[in-house]
């Protein structure tokens, strides 16, 4: 059995989810629900850096990174690949690097929001908040490509812009940084198009803990 | 020719130089200095994460992410591949984003250094501190079983291990101690033989520019 930690957030379904779904790999996985931030010394067994998604493969093996813990389920399966093979590859990765890039730099700004309100660092709010619409302006030129199949970039990037459309109100009330009712589709119509037909897909389904 | 945009700091080889070096590529590229902390560095236009190293290449797409960039120019070259074919590929993967992160993680502990004095947050700087005390733990473990040959993880932990050995030590100095002092080398010796041994390959110490 494949074991993967990983955590459960409403209203939203990790990356994780969706290439369990996608790979048909669910009755081979035992799926942890955890928090990386209780539960780090637990998580410190098999991944140094305490983060999630994170797995140990039927073998034993620790695997974390979020891109690792994919591509390893991805070769467990028989559809077609989530990494595709050839040329485009690399910028298949390159893709998913933004895509994650995009999820971590958004989720900087939520240790602002926990902060009280003096101690908050607006400055670098305002840095991530550039680099967030940064990265879905570069996924809106990347979404002009987006007309097949699923890929793994693609996954994660649907995953990523959820999670930050989802947060963008009670955060923008929070901070006072930016619009609260920012609407990322007003400028970025083919993203917007594409994230329409993606984000439908049966996979983006969330995943009952086993425990 | 493709232009790579990174930030030369004196006396320290970047990841991205050892590979270029070890692929014998150095003069497939062009080099801009680059520091993604400088206001108007013109990074932004390029890469919207304003990370380096970033490759700008010549049919106008552009790389990013360090991993990335390692693996398309190791593409380039005949020698054999710094990314492993094979079963072992997924474990220097895995490897290698550990290795990666544990730069990032002293990264996050020196930029919180920049703060005035007073609004170091001590929870945050103690949490980043035991990851990179875990990943060299890690790593102290794993070293053992390196294969022989360099590979993408190896390269990349002997750029992290030559850049952060001094500075982690001072970067606990810039925020009054809130993380203790760490001197890797001293409870690690696994892995100091082995990083004294792999580091002296001349891809570590070749610059490419001055």
């Amino acid at each position: 059995m494949i074991t993967i930690y990983y955590s459960m957030i409403p209203n939203y379904v990790n990356p994780i989810e969706a290439v369990v779904n996608y790979t048909g790999l669910r009755s081979r996985c035992v799926m942890v629900g955890t928090n990386p931030y209780t539960n780090a010394a637990e998580l410190a067994k098999s991944n140094p850096l305490s983060t999630v998604p994170a797995g140990i493969g039927d073998k034993g093996e620790a695997l974390y990174g979020g891109p690792v813990l994919y591509e390893y389920l991805d070769q467990q399966h028989d559809k077609p690949k989530l990494f595709p093979v050839g040329p485009r590859l690399i910028f298949t990765r390159r893709q998913l690097w933004l895509a994650e890039g995009l999820f971590d730099q958004y989720a900087r700004i939520i240790g602002e929001v926990n902060q009280p309100p003096e101690k908050r660092r607006l400055a670098f709010v305002e840095r991530q908040w550039k680099k967030t619409l940064a990265a879905l302006d570069q996924l809106e030129r990347d979404a002009l490509g987006w007309t097949g199949a699923l890929d793994i970039a693609q996954i994660r990037a649907a995953c990523s812009i959820r999670f930050v459309a989802n947060n963008i109100p009670a955060h923008g009330t929070a901070l006072g940084v930016f619009d609260t009712a920012y609407d990322w589709r007003a400028t970025r119509p083919m993203l917007a198009v594409w994230y329409a037909r993606a984000s439908a897909d049966a996979i983006f389904t969330p995943i009952q803990a086993d425990r | 020719m493709m232009r790579l945009r990174f930030s030369p700091f004196p006396g320290y080889v970047h990841t991205v130089e050892a590979v270029i070096t070890y692929g014998g590529l150095k003069d497939r590229f062009t080099y801009v200095a680059n520091d993604p902390f400088e206001p108007g560095n013109g990074l932004a236009e390029v890469n919207p994460l304003s990370t380096v190293p970033t490759l700008e290449l010549p049919t106008g797409e552009t790389l990013y992410g360090g991993p990335v960039i390692y693996e398309y120019v190791d593409s380039l070259h005949a020698k054999p591949k710094l990314f492993t074919p094979g079963e072992r590929l997924l474990t220097v993967r895995r490897q290698l984003w550990l290795a990666d992160s544990l730069f990032d993680h002293y990264v996050r502990l020196f930029v919180e250094g920049r703060e005035p004095a007073g609004s170091w947050r001590a929870p945050y700087l103690e949490r980043f501190f035991k990851k990179v005390v875990q990943a060299l733990d890690a790593f102290e473990q794993e070293c053992t079983s390196f294969p022989e040959a360099l590979d993408i993880a190896q390269v990349r932990l002997i750029g992290t291990l030559a850049f952060i050995t001094e500075r982690l030590p001072k970067a606990s100095d810039r925020v009054g101690n809130l993380f203790p002092p760490h001197h890797w080398r001293e409870t690690r010796p696994k892995l100091a033989a082995w990083y004294d041994r792999r580091s002296q390959d001349p891809i570590f110490t070749t610059k490419l520019t001055d």
